[in-house]
């Protein structure tokens, strides 16, 4: 026996099991088209699941490098989950390279299309979870009214009413409570605590397999925000990230010096200038989140160690933005920067929990709170917006825009010399979920690790290197 | 009526419940009644090329879904369908229904080796744990049923009912029953073997052909049986007025397979964590109050 298992690979229970490398994707029921996930088994207890990356990517044409002004249609085309929330951020950062103020905000028509696509994105969403859980009904509503909704023939009502039923669906609450919680191994706590591999949500998180500079562009660049930026933003406090006790940490200037980059990335939008060349951040302000090894933000003490999972904030990686942070009790939206959603007096959805249950309630609360706000919109139905820019041929600038897309905020960021696009940087919030999926399913049975997946909402065409 | 007419009529009433389970079960998954639709998967399913995997297990692989329909095949030919219309009338009849459907996860687990794939290995191991969980409830609560008719054959287990239907005498145990053999069919919310948002199909994600039609021809008859087995035991079987006794049967039966179809439409799948807790930590001490309230009330 020992002879025969010793040179096995040890499960953590210590019991020597072949493990297996199975492949689920890209064309799985249960998760996203396209997404490609890769697992390592133990027996249906997953060991290490990793998402594919680069397969539907592609290098920029010709016709776009040489005609930027192309570049919102090209974006629409390469992302089809969210066609409608790229090609407004490629016209808002064309906008802010041509305007002579460049600040860019969404107009009312264009915050309805915004809000029509994040219906239909979640309502897309909804389908694929529905497939995972193995409920037909949801899945086959959810596909019903995505095409109605695709069509503009949605109803309103019955979308509410579709909403409702799910929420009270019996027993979903408790098989979704605990699939998908961010787990983390707390190998060097700077509280001297030794944590072996627990499923606290908050609890700090462990990145030291991933490379320092990977993780910053994963979701948002850090590297061209100046320090001193920090301090313009008011109005977010942060400090309301329930179980977070911020209040030693100095947060309420953002001096930056903390490693707390989860703040500094997703508010600095109203200060930011298209032709603002941005000093190169100092990384080492943001080196506690290499390998989060400054446990600043993570939760060392005694009590907070034995919270229930309950929302800790800081527990997910800084890059993290959209439902799946806000699903964490992180109010972090972009929608709160643009004039059109402070008129309408637009609040937050977030929930405690960090698990599937909450980013389903979100993606639910979310198309609810869309609903309201085109209802509000009234007759302004969301037409297509036609900005002509002109790009001169001469001179060179920057372009600059984020918007809150279905899945987080996206950020385009380009340099057009001489009339041709010398350099995109596309920040997608799809890549820093597809590096939470090993936490989120590590030594979980097979089916909650996928369960947990499919509640990230990844989109396959937003993964690149 | 002859006894040739009998059997007749009910062989096509059987064949005819099974088709109207498989336009149920069309129904739960796309949420429209398809009369066609079973006929067309059935061609389909039928002509399709049988396509095996590499280093599938030869034995594994062509026994399975025949032990599955046969086991199915046995349960039918025990379980009443009227006063006198009964294949075999076994003196272990109440037994004989649990013994053989344990089978029916053997098979599944059997398919899950002989694919040779993770998919179905994983399923097959669902189908294990999904059998620990619910035969101590299914045969206990089939206890307290021969406990009132003091016999274990079914007719007289039909019998027993003259006065009070079973549903009313032990509400617990029809409960229980009646969860426990709905996990027997590995219907949803427990489709834990062959769950397609999670493994693809489990043991079936890689079965085609024949093979895939023998099960899923089975699943449907075995749905059927396990309702006339629920009918048989806790609803009165043949009992009722004006219809001959064969008609009530097929009536409830029907009855109790929309029932399952219906629920399989509006619950998510169940964990299989929550299946097994929840039938040993409160279905088996339910099952035992079960027997000691028949027990008190039988000797009161």
């Amino acid at each position: 026996m020992i002879a025969m298992t010793k040179d096995l690979p040890r499960s953590p229970d210590g019991l020597p099991m072949e493990w297996s490398d199975v492949q689920f994707g890209p064309f799985h029921p249960g998760l996203p088209g396209g997404l490609s996930l890769s697992m390592k088994l133990d027996g249906d207890t997953v060991v290490k699941a990793e998402a594919g990356q680069g397969l539907l990517g592609h290098n920029l044409p010709a016709s776009v490098l040489n005609n930027p002004a192309s570049l919102p249609e090209y974006l629409a085309a390469a992302h089809p989950m969210a066609p409608v929330t790229y090609r407004l951020l490629a016209q808002k950062a064309l906008v802010n390279f041509s305007s002579k103020t460049p600040n860019s905000t969404l107009t009312l028509s264009e915050a309805v299309l915004l809000e029509k696509e994040r219906i239909t994105s979640h309502l897309n969403w909804l389908a694929v979870f529905g497939t995972a859980l193995g409920s037909q009904w949801m899945r086959d509503q959810a596909v019903k009214h995505y095409h109605r909704f695709q069509e503009e023939a949605g109803d309103a009502s019955r979308l509410s009413e579709f909403i409702g039923r799910i929420k009270k669906m019996p027993y979903l609450k408790l098989k979704l409570s605990t699939a998908g919680k961010h787990r983390v191994e707390m190998e060097d706590h700077n509280q001297g605590h030794e944590h072996k591999a627990h499923d606290h949500s908050g609890h700090g998180h462990n990145h030291g397999d991933h490379a320092g500079d990977e993780h910053h562009h994963a979701g948002h660049s850090h590297e061209e925000h100046k320090v001193h930026e920090h301090h313009e933003h008011g109005g977010h406090d942060h400090s309301k990230h329930s179980g977070h006790d911020h209040s030693d940490q100095g947060h309420s200037g953002h001096g930056g010096n903390e490693g707390h980059g989860h703040e500094d990335h997703s508010h600095q939008h109203g200060s930011h200038s298209g032709h603002e060349e941005h000093d190169e951040h100092h990384h080492h302000e943001h080196s506690g989140h290499a390998g989060h090894e400054s446990h600043d933000h993570c939760h060392g003490s005694g009590d907070e160690k034995d919270q229930d999972a309950g929302t800790v904030s800081g527990q997910l990686p800084d890059e993290t933005t959209g439902p799946v942070a806000r699903a964490s009790g992180i109010e972090n939206d972009h929608r709160l920067e643009e004039p059109v959603y402070q008129q309408a007096g637009w609040t937050t959805v977030t929930t405690a929990g960090n698990n599937a249950w909450s980013r389903l309630m979100v993606r639910l609360n979310e198309m609810e709170q869309s609903l309201r706000f085109i209802a509000k919109a009234g007759n302004d139905s969301g037409g297509v917006s036609l900005q002509k820019i002109d790009i001169p041929s001469t001179g060179m600038g920057n372009g600059i825009a984020h918007i809150e897309s279905p899945r987080g905020i996206v950020t385009l960021k380009f340099h057009i010399h001489e009339g041709k696009l010398a350099h995109m940087q596309l920040n997608t919030p799809s890549t820093a979920l597809a590096g939470i999926i090993q936490h989120v399913t590590e030594q979980h049975e097979l089916a909650d690790a996928l369960t947990a997946v499919a509640s990230l909402d990844i989109s396959p065409w937003e993964i690149h290197h | 009526m002859t006894p040739f007419l009998t059997v007749f009529i009910i062989t096509l009433l059987f064949l005819s419940g099974v088709y109207v389970a498989a336009v149920m079960e069309r129904w739960s998954v796309t949420g429209t009644v398809n009369w066609a639709g079973p006929m067309r998967s059935f061609l389909l399913l039928f002509a399709q090329e049988e396509i095996k995997t590499r280093k599938h297990d030869k034995v594994f692989f062509e026994t399975a879904p025949v032990l599955f329909i046969g086991v199915i095949l046995l349960t039918i030919s025990i379980l009443p369908f009227g006063r006198d219309s009964v294949i075999i009338d076994l003196g272990t009849g109440a037994l004989f229904i649990n013994a053989a459907l344990v089978y029916i996860m053997v098979s599944l687990l059997m398919v899950g080796w002989a694919v040779n794939g993770v998919y179905a290995m994983v399923g097959g191991w669902r189908a294990l744990a999904q059998l620990i969980a619910y035969s101590m409830p299914v045969v206990m609560a089939l206890t307290a049923t021969v406990m009132r008719a003091e016999s274990m054959f079914l007719t007289d287990i039909v019998e027993s009912q003259q006065g009070l239907w079973n549903i009313l005498y032990q509400p617990v145990g029809f409960i229980l029953f009646y969860i426990s053999t709905l996990a027997i069919t590995f219907l949803p919310p427990f489709n834990l073997p062959v769950a397609k948002g999670e493994l693809a199909g489990g043991v079936w994600a890689d079965l085609t052909g024949a093979r895939k039609l023998l099960f899923r021809l089975g699943r449907l008859t075995l749905v059927f049986t396990i309702s006339a087995a629920v009918v048989v035991l806790y609803l009165g079987g043949w009992m009722g007025p004006w219809l001959p006794d064969f008609a009530w049967t097929f009536l409830k039966t029907l009855l109790v397979a929309a029932s399952f179809f219906a629920i399989c439409r509006f619950m998510p799948r169940i964990r299989h964590d929550h299946l097994l807790e929840y039938n040993w930590k409160y279905g088996v001490p339910l099952a035992l109050y079960n027997i000691f309230q028949v027990g008190v009330v039988l000797l009161l």
